[in-house]
């Protein structure tokens, strides 16, 4: 669905990527983490055609995204963190942008803004940030878009939202789609994402599937010193250690995407050791 | 469906243009009738020509408000592609890049001069008539009327200079809308002081070749196209280039400069990166 191959794109004098290897699937909700600055945006901007590669190549769909075709764009949708929607009404919204997307559903709209608790007939304008954003990601949904591209998507959005926006984005994926999410916000998504990609200094530190990490890794708390010791990560807290530590028995537990993450940020080479064996 | 242009396609990008801006359109027009208003009105009481409404007040206010107006209104038509947020927006609605330059060239080219020559108009017909009612109006040697702008002449020497000016007009406003897309910041701003860094650098090559490469002389019936060569007086000779030559220069010169730098802004619209 896509693939990119030794990619590398700099800002002016700036690196971002150099030989970038990557293959997104249909029918998995992929989640993209990695410190500020490291690319997650750059490379949803890449693959959406905002921004030309210097080398390599990507294709989407069998497009080349920086052609831009209408109908490569036609099923490629971003929720970029920074966003904008004109000054009208949401059926004016509707009306002039949904006929671009063919398979756009409006009856499903109507279902997530519902959902989100957004009035049907309110203007754009006299909506708050979080409002808005709900409305672009009921409307980014909607497009059924085989490739959606979310950067931060719950960034601004309220407690409850936040948990709309998994109930909404677990209920909207089908088999054909592709849903790549860059975000900070790792507990918000925890339990829609099935495949973790870390990005650190232009390169791929991580890429694994969830069900391997579960397999592979135990998220628990530690109260044995020696327990704490043979973890590849720990930290304190009030009631012990939470430790990330190869797991020995088999049982799948449950993921703990921070600490996967800052498990791997501090000590990626003995994760890459582990995951390799 | 043709990837490079669709009438459908067209026609959904035209009315979402429309959709999108139709407040700051129509509140644009209203400020620009009420301008012309105070504008014709101040005239009159200040008696800027002999005659109230006259037709230089006319001419001077159709002529300077269009550029004005026409080369700031295409200056901001790519604005969004200056900011990140609509920038995404805009590059990323499912239209191809000669589609959304078409609908460019259909808002800020066609449907803008319709659109500011009707305004014109309207306020014109309504001032002139007040001009008229004025009382002493008929003891003026001359009585307002309504101009013709596309008739009007404005250099003296040349009968098609009305025609050959908006021509001319249309062609900077291309330049506006280039500049609208090359430039993130300040395009009117830009656009302006790179027409006269190129005007000026113009300038110094038609000069320089003018004084330093052509033999002692002058141009003669025709700029460019023909050179009277000075011996002593007597003995001149003319060099000329063929007829046809003169004709295709003068009509690029006329025709070929706005279509050019549209073609530029659609190869600059294709490559945007945000």
């Amino acid at each position: 669905m896509i693939s990119i191959k030794n990619l590398s794109f700099a800002y002016k004098k700036k690196p971002v990527f150099d030989g970038l290897n990557l293959q997104f699937k249909a029918g998995h909700v992929y989640g993209l983490l990695g410190k500020n600055g490291t690319g997650k945006s750059s490379l949803l901007r890449n693959i959406a055609g905002l921004l030309y590669p210097q080398n390599g190549s990507i294709t989407v769909n069998g497009f080349t995204p920086f052609e831009r075709l209408p109908v490569f764009l036609e099923d490629v949708f971003m929720v970029p963190e920074e966003f904008y929607l004109p000054d009208i009404s949401v059926p004016d919204f509707i009306k002039h942008y949904a006929p671009f997307y063919p398979r756009f559903n409006s009856e499903k709209f109507r279902n997530y803004i519902a959902v989100f608790e957004i009035p049907a007939d309110s203007t754009l304008q006299n909506m708050s940030y979080g409002q808005k954003k709900k409305v672009l990601i009921s409307f980014a949904l909607a497009t059924n878009a085989r490739i959606l591209l979310m950067d931060e998507p719950t960034n601004g959005l309220d407690i409850m939202s936040k948990s709309q926006f998994r109930k909404i984005l677990a209920e909207a994926l089908d088999e054909e789609q592709c849903i790549i999410i860059s975000t900070h916000q790792v507990k918000d998504l925890e339990n829609l994402i099935d495949r973790i990609t870390i990005i650190d200094e232009g390169k791929i530190l991580f890429d694994e599937n969830v069900e391997t990490i579960t397999k592979k890794l135990s998220f628990r708390f530690a109260y044995d010193a020696e327990d704490v010791a043979a973890a590849i990560y720990s930290e304190s807290s009030l009631i012990g250690n939470v430790i990330v530590a190869p797991n020995i028995d088999g049982d799948e537990g449950k993921l703990d995407l921070e600490l996967l993450y800052k498990a791997i940020i501090t000590n990626s080479e003995k994760i890459t050791k582990l995951f390799q064996q | 469906m043709n990837q490079f242009f669709s009438l459908k396609r067209f026609t959904l990008l035209v009315l979402k243009h429309w959709a999108d801006n139709k407040k700051r359109y129509g509140l644009s027009v209203l400020a620009f009738i009420g301008l012309l208003i105070t504008w014709f009105v101040f005239t009159m009481l200040t008696g800027f020509d002999n005659i109230p409404m006259g037709k230089a007040v006319q001419q001077i206010t159709f002529f300077l408000s269009l550029f004005a107006v026409g080369t700031f209104y295409a200056s901001q038509y790519f604005r969004d592609l200056g900011s990140r947020s609509k920038g995404i927006n805009f590059l990323l609605v499912p239209a191809s890049a000669f589609e959304k330059l078409l609908c460019s060239l259909l808002y800020s080219v066609v449907l803008f001069f319709i659109v500011f020559t009707t305004a014109f108009y309207l306020i014109d017909v309504l001032m002139v008539a007040i001009a008229n009612s004025l009382p002493g109006t008929e003891k003026l040697a001359g009585k307002p009327n309504v101009i013709n702008v596309f008739k009007v002449i404005i250099l003296r020497f040349n009968s098609d200079s009305t025609i050959n000016f908006l021509l001319f007009f249309f062609s900077v406003q291309s330049a506006f809308l280039l500049g609208s897309v090359y430039f993130e910041k300040y395009s009117f701003i830009k656009t302006i002081i790179c027409g006269f860094v190129a005007g000026f650098i113009l300038f110094c090559m038609m000069y320089f070749f003018y004084e330093h490469l052509l033999p002692n002389g002058g141009f003669h019936k025709g700029f460019l196209t023909s050179f009277r060569v000075h011996v002593d007086g007597v003995n001149d000779h003319l060099v000329q280039v063929p007829r046809w030559i003169g004709e295709v220069f003068r009509f690029l010169i006329m025709y070929g400069i706005a279509p050019f730098l549209w073609i530029v802004t659609y190869f600059r619209l294709k490559e945007k990166q945000v």
